[in-house]
């Protein structure tokens, strides 16, 4: 009835959720409902350990309504709204390809699922129906208009589950249907060189928009949608070292998205802000917050020496290998201007001038402390033996009859183009932070601390209250007078979306005037619908 | 020049006509007319003219009726079908019980509205 | 052991009413437990055909073929958890008098062989109807009662025109006869009789564009009175349509238009829905909606597919009487039906109740709606109707719109009253609830079931 099967990318993603649900389970949060979230990791379970199509079809669709539930406690209706309607039109353009391929194929079992039977014309319109889902669940544009917002207004440990995990489940279904069932040799060349160049839109687009976000969380979700858009781009090439680099962006995503959100929830349990022109500053009372977001900075930066070097390391190699030369400075235009937000990211928080603060500064509880140190700890630890991730995804690569990358030691990381050594990238940085770290601190007594934003009296001016004299915040304000930039960030496709809504609602108000008919209206009716039955009846 | 008019084809054809006026003047009644009252009537118009063909289209000219007593004990061909007068009969008796239902219904409605415009009923419906 | 114990048990219980007034509810829970027990007895040796009175061409038969039993045990069942739903409303007792005949008059439709005998059980369950419209006895009560009549009767006079021209043509009244000899008449004939047939049956079976009285009908009556029209009168002539349909052995192309105006229907009712603000009409909607699922369902005469539609109807019966009964307990507090209820209500056994049913309609697993899409879907992609199934999930996603809709209001914080629920009530649509869950869980017996049903519905009436 239902069929499981422990497979390695089963383990894979399972063992990243439970990291996560764990380490997530210590962190203070009231009104949090254990059950619905007990309920989530067992459909997460099914989803990943399924062995036929209707197990995972209900794994898929029992995540999406209790993470509807779980948010439902604190978001406002629209934003609900917006949420279950595009997941449920992911989970119903799944179960028509499910139902496509269950009406010739006679088994789900993936083993036994036997491709030929379908007839080919059916092939394109099946991979499109899975591209909507995944294209849905990963927030690739234009289907990213609920990500946003439920994001925002989801409680902050949820935010993370749901950019942490949730959005992963879109990556699965790709390498399960794509590569395992349907076989990549089938498939159309052209429609994946357009799935990758959605992919690399999405960073882009997402990117300029997370530097002009105000808000923290909006901020963090926007990135998100960009690093999902680099791993559906990294997908979409469609080869061992692309599946591979696939692999390596989620595992490194799930923690670095862990480590932020986390943070910037301790950040708002300790001010009750979430805009950064309300923060600032902060560096002094919580140092150990800094230097976890530092850890997350470069990780999301992809810089090197902690893993998110890798993994874009290996993006860079996959493009590079399968001569996708445009893609390559697409994704690396995108990367290059993601430092931005990342900088806008710790400079607006511990940076720069002091938050109004009310209250004392209070002790972060302990519960805050242990996911951001589970997501560091791991950044680090593939940071200095980065073979470790090679290690996990060559049986998963094996398994789904793909290449496998060799590695000669766990120190080094192996592609065809190049090789480094994290160990050593490791050290070097080390020394060269410490340098640094001790050049500052002797230089801390010449700083003038500016304790009160607005006293900039040496510099002959008194600024009105309401100007924002924080530069974090600013970023991202001068990027508008960029013609290219001010043209994505003034579209979106929410002009498209609430379109679609508006449209649906007229109709509906038009056609309920059906069912109020008075017995004058009905006969005109009745007599209208028998004249047509009567000419098709006359006609057959 | 009487005995052309006692012809089966030629009452078939009558009845036929006339049921299907007597059926086209109940249905439009039933549909256009705004009073409770009248939209009822029409409707057992529409029903009786149902019988009506029913039953003509039966009969047959030199048939009697299938009635069985001492003499005929038994239903010989020249008896008109008697199943459809059973059914008739039935559905007189249905027909009856639903229209006394109906016009219950229509005096108890009066009774709290005051109102027998069917265009005027407005009870129902969605509230803005 | 006859089969005419059906017709006539509930019938007499309901008119002794007068020597047993105080334990008349008693006296429907056991008949209903009888009923049940004598069908369950007959399931063994079905097929079974019955003849009242004389076997030839004209005499009353009854049919208890695999499909007749399964609506005969749906029926049954509905009507006992509706029995013991009642048990402590006091107030209102002469709802068991009219259950009971319409307990009667459904068994008959299902169960007869001959077709003016429909005719008889259509009219017995269409007066039943009215008179539980109008239950309330207030003026939207009335209005609503008036207006079923007027089309009703009209419902009825276009059945009887079908039945004049059927003994006409073919001379005789025998179902199994009237199939065999459909297709040697006339054609002009047979598209009139088609005809006649469709709207008799599809003014009472809601059907696009017969459907217009529907929901200011489930507006005027009682709540209870709405959880049997859509779980027991709808499925009835649903049946009937199409039991008649797969005897006359009419022609796919007919049923490829049932099945169009049956996705229509679909569209219609659930856009509709979006903008109701009144949970009666909401669920009507809905009813009618899933209505034309099962239109379109049942007109692709494939085995798959019909058994899917045999399934929804189970778990559409069995999700319509839950949502009501809750909604009734909802009424009686708040004493309105409008969509901000939702928002007053703070109990967690009701927030239950509702989202089970809920995803239930919607067709979201783990609850049995799933697996009676899911059977509908592959059937219709087995045949190559990919319009229907996109037909189907966009309508969904629809209905999605305004059930979530309704979800999302119950935990927007705000004044919050606390329901108590008797004990009774709660343990009927817990009981409800498990079902469903149950047969979402683990279908396969009931899948089973639904496929003979199917195999016997298909085949028509003449496979006895």
């Amino acid at each position: 009835m239902f069929n499981f099967e422990m497979t390695h990318l089963g383990n894979l993603f399972f063992g990243l959720s439970l990291i996560v649900f764990i380490s997530l389970f210590f962190v203070k949060n009231q009104n949090r409902d254990i059950r619905l979230h007990i309920l989530l990791l067992t459909a997460l379970g099914f989803i990943f350990y399924a062995s036929d199509l209707i197990t995972l079809f209900i794994g898929w669709e029992v995540m999406s309504w209790s993470s509807y539930f779980i948010i439902s406690k604190n978001a406002n209706i629209k934003t609900l709204q917006k949420y279950i309607i595009f997941n449920l039109a992911a989970g119903f353009a799944l179960l028509a390809a499910i139902a496509l391929i269950y009406g010739f194929s006679q088994s789900v079992i993936y083993s036994e699922i036997d491709i030929s039977k379908i007839p080919h014309y059916l092939y394109m319109p099946i991979s499109i129906l899975l591209l909507i889902t995944i294209f849905i669940k990963s927030g690739v544009v234009p289907f990213h208009y609920w990500v946003v917002d439920s994001y925002e207004e989801a409680n902050h440990v949820f935010s993370a589950i749901l950019s942490a995990i949730i959005s992963k489940a879109g990556i699965f279904l790709f390498i399960l249907f794509f590569i395992k069932i349907i076989g990549y040799e089938l498939l159309d060349e052209i429609l994946f060189d357009i799935v990758a160049w959605f992919g690399v839109i999405t960073s882009i687009v997402a990117t300029f928009k997370a530097i002009s976000q105000d808000d923290l969380k909006r901020l963090l979700a926007y990135s998100s949608i960009a690093q999902l858009g680099y791993i559906v781009t990294s997908l979409a090439i469609l080869s061992g070292s692309g599946v591979e680099a696939a692999l390596y962006h989620t595992v490194i995503h799930t923690f670095v998205k862990l480590l932020l959100f986390i943070n910037i929830a301790s950040i708002i349990y300790i001010t009750g802000r979430r805009k950064f022109s309300e923060l600032g500053g902060l560096l002094y009372h919580y140092p150990t917050l800094f230097i976890l977001l530092l850890i997350g900075i470069i990780a999301l930066a992809g810089m090197p020496p902690l893993g998110g070097f890798n993994s874009k390391f290996l993006i860079y190699t996959t493009l590079l290998e399968e001569k996708k030369g445009l893609l390559l400075a697409a994704v690396m235009f995108s990367s290059a201007s993601a430092f931005l937000y990342c900088y806008k990211l710790i400079y607006g928080i511990y940076l720069g001038q002091p938050t109004q603060i009310k209250d004392k500064y209070r002790k972060i509880p302990l519960g805050f402390y242990i996911p951001q140190f589970v997501g560091a700890t791991i950044l680090i630890v593939l940071g200095i033996l980065p073979s470790l991730g090679t290690l996990e995804f060559n049986p998963i690569l094996s398994s789904l009859g793909l290449d496998t990358t060799s590695y000669s030691s766990l120190f080094e990381l192996n592609s065809s183009f190049a090789s480094f050594n994290g160990g050593a990238l490791m050290a070097i940085f080390g020394v060269v932070f410490v340098v640094v770290l001790a050049m500052v601190m002797s230089m801390k007594n010449r700083v003038v601390n500016v304790r009160d934003r607005f006293d900039i009296s040496y510099c002959g001016e008194v600024p009105d209250k309401d100007i924002n004299l924080h530069y974090g915040y600013g970023i991202g304000e001068e990027l508008k007078r960029i013609s290219f930039i001010k043209v994505i960030l003034k579209n979106s496709s929410s002009a498209i979306w609430q379109r679609v809504v508006n449209v649906t609602q007229d109709i509906s108000m038009i056609v309920r005037r059906f069912y109020s008919l008075s017995s004058s209206h009905v006969g005109l009716v009745i007599i209208l619908f028998f004249t047509i039955l009567l000419f098709i009846g006359v006609a057959s | 020049m009487l005995d052309s008019f006692n012809q089966t084809p030629f009452l078939h054809g009558v009845i036929t006509i006339g049921s299907f006026l007597l059926l086209t003047i109940g249905l439009i009644g039933a549909l256009s007319k705004k009073n409770l009252f009248k939209i009822f009537l029409s409707l057992s118009i529409a029903e009786a003219s149902l019988f009506i063909y029913f039953i003509g289209m039966h009969f047959e000219v030199g048939k009697v009726a299938p009635i069985l007593s001492k003499e005929v004990d038994k239903f010989s061909s020249n008896m008109v079908d008697p199943v459809p007068q059973a059914m008739i009969l039935t559905t007189i008796v249905i027909a009856i019980a639903v229209l006394s239902l109906a016009l219950s219904f229509v005096i108890n409605y009066f009774k709290l509205t005051n109102n027998l415009r069917i265009d005027e009923m407005d009870e129902l419906g969605e509230s803005r | 052991m006859s089969l005419i114990y059906f017709v006539v048990i509930p019938l007499l219980a309901s008119f002794l009413t007068p020597f047993y007034k105080n334990y008349l509810k008693y006296i429907s829970i056991g008949v209903n437990l009888l009923l049940l027990f004598l069908a369950i007895g007959f399931v063994s040796s079905a097929p079974l055909v019955e003849n009242i009175a004389f076997d030839s061409a004209l005499s009353i038969s009854f049919v208890f073929d695999e499909a007749s039993a399964f609506f005969v045990i749906l029926f049954i069942s509905i009507m006992l958890i509706f029995s013991i739903y009642n048990l402590q409303n006091e107030n209102r007792k002469d709802i068991f008098i009219l259950s009971n005949i319409l307990l009667c008059g459904v068994l008959g439709l299902v169960l007869s062989g001959d077709i003016f005998n429909i005719y008889i059980f259509f009219e017995i369950v269409s007066i039943v109807a009215y008179i539980l419209t109008s239950l309330n006895r207030d003026k939207q009560a009335y209005s609503g009662a008036i207006r079923y009549m007027i089309i009703g009767s009209v419902a009825s006079i276009f059945l009887l025109i079908a039945i004049m021209s059927i003994y006409i043509n073919i001379g005789t009244l025998n179902l199994v006869t009237i199939g065999e000899r459909f297709g040697s008449m006339d054609l002009n004939i047979q598209f009139l009789i088609l005809l006649s047939l469709f709207i008799g049956f599809g003014i009472k079976a809601e059907i696009f564009p017969l459907n217009f009285w529907v929901v200011d009908i489930y507006q005027a009556s009682q709540n209870r009175v709405n959880a049997l029209f859509s779980a027991i009168i709808s499925k009835a002539y649903i049946f009937l349509f199409f039991h008649i349909a797969y005897t006359l052995k009419i022609e796919p192309k007919f049923l490829l238009f049932v099945a169009i105006i049956g996705a229509i229907s679909f569209a219609i009712s659930e856009l509709s829905a979006l903008s109701s603000r009144d949970m009666k009409r909401i669920f009507a909607y809905s009813t009618l909606g899933q209505i034309g699922v099962l239109f379109i369902a049942l007109s692709y005469g494939n085995i798959t597919v019909v058994s899917g539609a045999i399934f929804l109807i189970a778990l559409h019966s069995i999700t319509k009487v839950m949502l009501f009964f809750a909604l009734d307990i909802l009424k009686d507090r708040f004493n309105s039906v409008k969509v901000d209820i939702f928002g007053k209500f703070s109990s967690i056994f009701l927030l239950l109740i509702f989202s089970i049913g809920f995803l239930s309609l919607l067709g979201l697993p783990p609850f049995g709606g799933f697996i009676a899409k899911l059977t509908i879907l592959k059937g219709l992609a087995s045949l190559e109707a990919y319009m229907m199934i996109g037909v189907i999930l966009i309508v969904s996603l629809v209905e999605a719109v305004y059930f979530f809709r309704l979800l999302a209001l119950t935990q927007q914080s705000s004044q919050k009253e606390l329901i108590q629920i008797p004990l009774l009530k709660k343990s009927v649509l817990a009981f409800l609830a498990t079902m469903i869950v149950y047969f979402g869980i683990f279908p396969n017996d009931l899948l089973g079931v639904c496929q003979n049903v199917a195999s016997s519905l298909l085949a028509g009436a003449g496979n006895v």
